[in-house]
């Protein structure tokens, strides 16, 4: 199966995995499997978010909404269609898909700052939409909704969350590595360039843009049926701060940054609970102060002086 | 007539607010015309104006008419603070808009936070400019105290075009807006420009929020709404463009009255996203703006 000897990444990555496989069983606590249930959640947001703005060079405004489209459209399904959660999740994935389908064919040719206002309008007219329509979303109280399995314990949540965080990072590798991955790099580095080798720029954004909110959206269906309530919040501001301050923090424009800074990030706020309002104060001088001076994120500083510390890359 | 009044009453209302988001916008177009960045903090730069009003009126007891300077002042240098610690490497190191992006979305939030932290989360009602009264129209009546913030916007407006378009710093900003290398080329010292832009854009929203949270009610959140309004009028005018971020103001303020009264009150807010999805797809440039190939 080897081929080759496994290098170091490959070696840490697969450690990475078993110690997260094996985590049930050696934290007992519930409390700490459903924060890191919930880590995973926005680890996967983070790891999408990653994929538009640190290798396409968009930033998006829109994400969080994209979680809560695909959370809303697998409630309402589950609660209209009467479809099992499962069923309903995908119904979730295929909305993401279909609603950034039309976004991003019609604002990614708009050019950077351009294209982060246009996701800007179009997350505050979604969100604006949830608020008001109160007979179908239940406004602002949220809309209650099955959970996706019966069970007094998070830990089968944990695994399917695991699962989905996996299956993302993985198929991300793969994109990044493949052809496609060096067109997405190429957009992000010069459209024009980009475009004056021959690549359809027009196309490689609109299908990454699909990939990534189709994910998104997946993950905010699961989430709703995780916490078994959908509500505007999971489409607020507030959670695209801290899905952007996670991949900062963890590295923007590298595929393990935003999972660190995701884990760690939840994990911090779990502990600053107590400090409530100081929490985002703090998450906000992260973000500010490594963008500024650790441009590459805790995964990419210490890479980086690990490499100069042994010599060799 | 009994359409007709409400709609005259609608259209003088926008009109008011349409000075106010002007203040804001041109602000926002001169950073953009400048430095080339979209300053996603412009609405916290609105609701620190509107606190330092407030604990100038109310701690120190200093008329509003005084307090207005020192809050432009205070802000003007809280601005130049920013792009000397934040906006800087966008030039020595020619970052990209992803930078620029993520640092003044990362200012906004923490300067929310921070308010909420320390000013505290609830509403605060600044001391009006002068006590609340009607001016009656023949069967039109417009709230007095209004007009005349608005008048003060409208004079503040004035005196940022005058900067402009008659000092040495507002011809140099004129030339950076222009074409940056150029300017450099002439001897123009382009950190001082970008700075003296931050300063006065800062100093604008912050006169802004000092004039209209007397108004509406001044909260951590309060910038939000009056900078997603001013996005929308810089798209809407063209992106660095002074006198379309001016007649941008303008026109979303009537859509926004006439939709109120003629389609649905509750999608309020939502008409100018509508307007900033529509402007961005059909002309991005703006109307008053050149449409520019990048190279």
């Amino acid at each position: 199966m080897f081929r080759q000897p496994l290098s170091p990444k490959g070696f840490l990555t697969l450690l990475a995995i078993v110690a997260l496989l094996s985590l049930p069983f050696i934290i007992r606590h519930e409390y700490w499997i459903y924060v890191l249930t919930i880590g995973f959640y926005y680890a996967i947001l983070a790891s999408t978010w990653n994929v538009m703005a640190g290798y396409l060079g968009r930033v998006s405004f829109a994400h969080a909404a994209f979680a809560a489209i695909g959370a809303y459209a697998s409630a309402l399904s589950v609660l209209h269609l009467k479809v099992h959660p499962v069923l309903g999740m995908a119904i979730g994935t295929v909305a993401g898909a279909v609603f950034s389908f039309f976004i991003g064919y019609l604002s990614l040719r708009l050019r950077g700052v351009y294209f982060t206002l246009s996701t800007l309008a179009f997350a505050e007219i979604f969100r604006i939409i949830v608020t008001v329509e109160y007979e179908y979303t239940r406004g602002s109280l949220g809309l209650e909704t099955e959970h996706l399995i019966v069970t007094m314990s998070y830990i089968p949540y944990y695994y399917v969350a695991l699962a989905l965080l996996l299956g993302t990072v993985f198929s991300t590798y793969l994109i990044l590595n493949s052809a496609f991955g060096l067109k997405i790099m190429a957009v992000g580095n010069s459209e024009e360039a980009a475009e004056a080798i021959g690549i359809d720029s027009a196309k490689v954004k609109v299908v990454t843009f699909l990939y990534v909110s189709a994910l998104t959206s997946l993950a905010g269906a699961f989430y709703g049926h995780f916490i078994g309530l959908v509500s505007p919040e999971v489409g607020a501001f507030d959670q695209l701060a801290l899905i952007i301050a996670m991949t900062v923090v963890g590295g923007m424009g590298t595929l393990p940054g935003p999972v660190i800074g995701a884990l760690l990030l939840e994990f911090f706020s779990e502990y600053l609970r107590e400090f409530g309002i100081f929490r985002l104060l703090i998450f906000a001088g992260l973000i500010i102060v490594t963008v500024r001076f650790f441009r590459r994120g805790l995964y990419g500083t210490l890479k980086e002086r690990l490499i100069s510390v042994g010599g060799s890359p | 007539m009994g359409v007709v009044l409400p709609i005259v009453e609608n259209l003088i209302t926008g009109l008011i607010m349409g000075s106010f988001y002007a203040l804001m916008a041109v602000g926002l177009t001169l950073i953009f015309g400048v430095m080339r960045i979209v300053n996603f903090a412009h609405g916290e730069f609105y609701m620190l104006g509107g606190y330092i009003l407030y604990y100038l009126v109310t701690l120190l007891g200093i008329n509003n008419f005084v307090a207005l300077p020192i809050v432009m002042g205070a802000m003007f240098v809280f601005g130049m603070a920013v792009e000397r610690s934040l906006l800087r490497p966008i030039i020595t190191e020619g970052l990209g808009h992803e930078y620029s992006i993520i640092i003044t979305f990362g200012l906004s939030l923490f300067l929310v936070n921070f308010a909420i932290a320390f000013f505290g989360p609830e509403y605060k009602t600044p001391p009006p400019y002068i006590p609340t009264y009607r001016i009656a129209l023949g069967p039109i009546s417009i709230s007095g105290d209004r007009l005349l913030v608005a008048t003060l916007a409208a004079v503040i407006l004035v005196l940022t075009y005058l900067v402009i378009a008659k000092t040495k710093i507002g011809l140099a900003m004129r030339a950076t807006a222009q074409n940056k290398e150029g300017a450099m080329l002439c001897g123009m010292d382009v950190y001082k420009v970008s700075m003296f832009t931050m300063g006065l854009a800062s100093a604008l929203a912050g006169a802004s929020g000092a004039l209209l949270s007397t108004i509406l009610l001044l909260e951590p959140q309060a910038g939000l709404i009056p900078a997603i309004k001013s996005y929308v009028v810089i798209a809407l005018g063209g992106m660095g463009s002074i006198a379309g971020a001016v007649a941008g103001s303008v026109i979303l303020g009537i859509i926004e009255s006439l939709g109120t009264v003629l389609i649905s009150a509750a999608y309020r807010d939502a008409y100018s996203f509508l307007v900033l999805i529509l402007v961005l797809l059909i002309r991005p440039e703006g109307l008053f703006g050149v449409r520019v190939r990048e190279v």
